[in-house]
């Protein structure tokens, strides 16, 4: 992942940080305590440090078009994340500073070289998007050639969906069989949740059923309420379609 | 393990070496480079 290696001169040495999270389970208790080690970012100048940044991102309107995909052909949507995306993307000539207070004893002045990417990066999103679409295309996928972040592949009838936002992946197919292998492949090349049936992604809840999906966002509306301290206030209901006349 | 666990998010990582759960934290991070 990185070399400890002599400072060099003429290069900009980008200082790290730790940050600390707590992760909360549903009712809001701490389950893990998360540090990240993360570069300072703001300190890199384009052209000298970085040239590209830019990853593309799904917009909401080709998720609405999956799922809609997948209830017409009577498929399950399935989905995994992948663990600490950025630190898989491949980077060059990028010194980071040693962590602070884990400077190695021997050898306090020198600093990492990075050959992979670390979260605060200017080049950090690119080079994820990078390393899993060349690992796909590398495995038979064609990229969208208008939406970039979808990647699907054919065998014979049957065909492997797979939409990609930054570390999540949702994906379907006609055969069943192809999802599992999908599963496999993704996980002997990253370190990747489990697979499970798609329950929540980018902030909407889904809940796949026989004879049609609801796609709703119960739980954002509720930490809304929360948040505005209206969890009591009065509930109305009304209507938001329109009745066919 | 549970026992282990800091309610606090330490802003600073003297504050987070002061604590077993917030150093293991780091150490599991740093394993992964």
């Amino acid at each position: 992942m990185w070399d400890l290696v002599p400072k060099p001169l003429q290069k900009n040495i980008i200082g790290t940080k730790w940050v600390f999270r707590n992760k909360l389970n549903e009712q809001g208790d701490v389950t893990r305590n998360k540090a990240r080690l993360v570069a300072q970012g703001y300190s890199q100048q384009e052209g000298i440090d970085y040239t590209e940044t830019f990853a593309p991102v799904v917009r909401l309107e080709a998720i609405r078009l999956l799922i809609s995909y997948a209830i017409n052909h009577g498929i399950i949507l399935y989905q995994m994340d992948v663990k600490s995306a950025f630190l898989n993307g491949v980077i060059e000539e990028v010194f980071v500073k040693q962590p602070p207070d884990f400077e190695d004893l021997k050898y306090p002045d020198h600093v990492f070289k990075l050959k992979k990417s670390l979260y605060g990066l200017k080049q950090a999103p690119r080079a994820w998007y990078d390393r899993l679409s060349n690992f796909l295309i590398k495995n038979d996928f064609k990229r969208g050639q208008v939406d970039t972040t979808l990647f699907r592949r054919t065998l014979e009838k049957d065909i492997l969906v797979v939409q990609i936002y930054v570390d999540d992946i949702i994906f379907s197919s006609t055969n069943a069989s192809l999802c599992k292998d999908f599963s496999k492949l993704m996980q002997d090349e990253f370190e990747m949740s489990m697979m499970g049936e798609l329950k929540f992604f980018l902030g909407i809840q889904v809940n796949q059923f026989k004879d049609g999906v609801y796609v709703h966002q119960t739980k954002y509306t509720k930490e809304l309420l929360k948040k505005f301290k209206l969890e009591d206030c009065k509930v109305m209901t009304l209507q938001c379609i329109q009745p066919a006349s | 393990m549970i026992g282990l666990l800091s309610v606090i998010e330490p802003t600073t990582v003297n504050e987070a070496l002061s604590d077993d759960g917030w150093i293991l934290a780091m150490q599991e991070e740093l394993n992964q480079f």
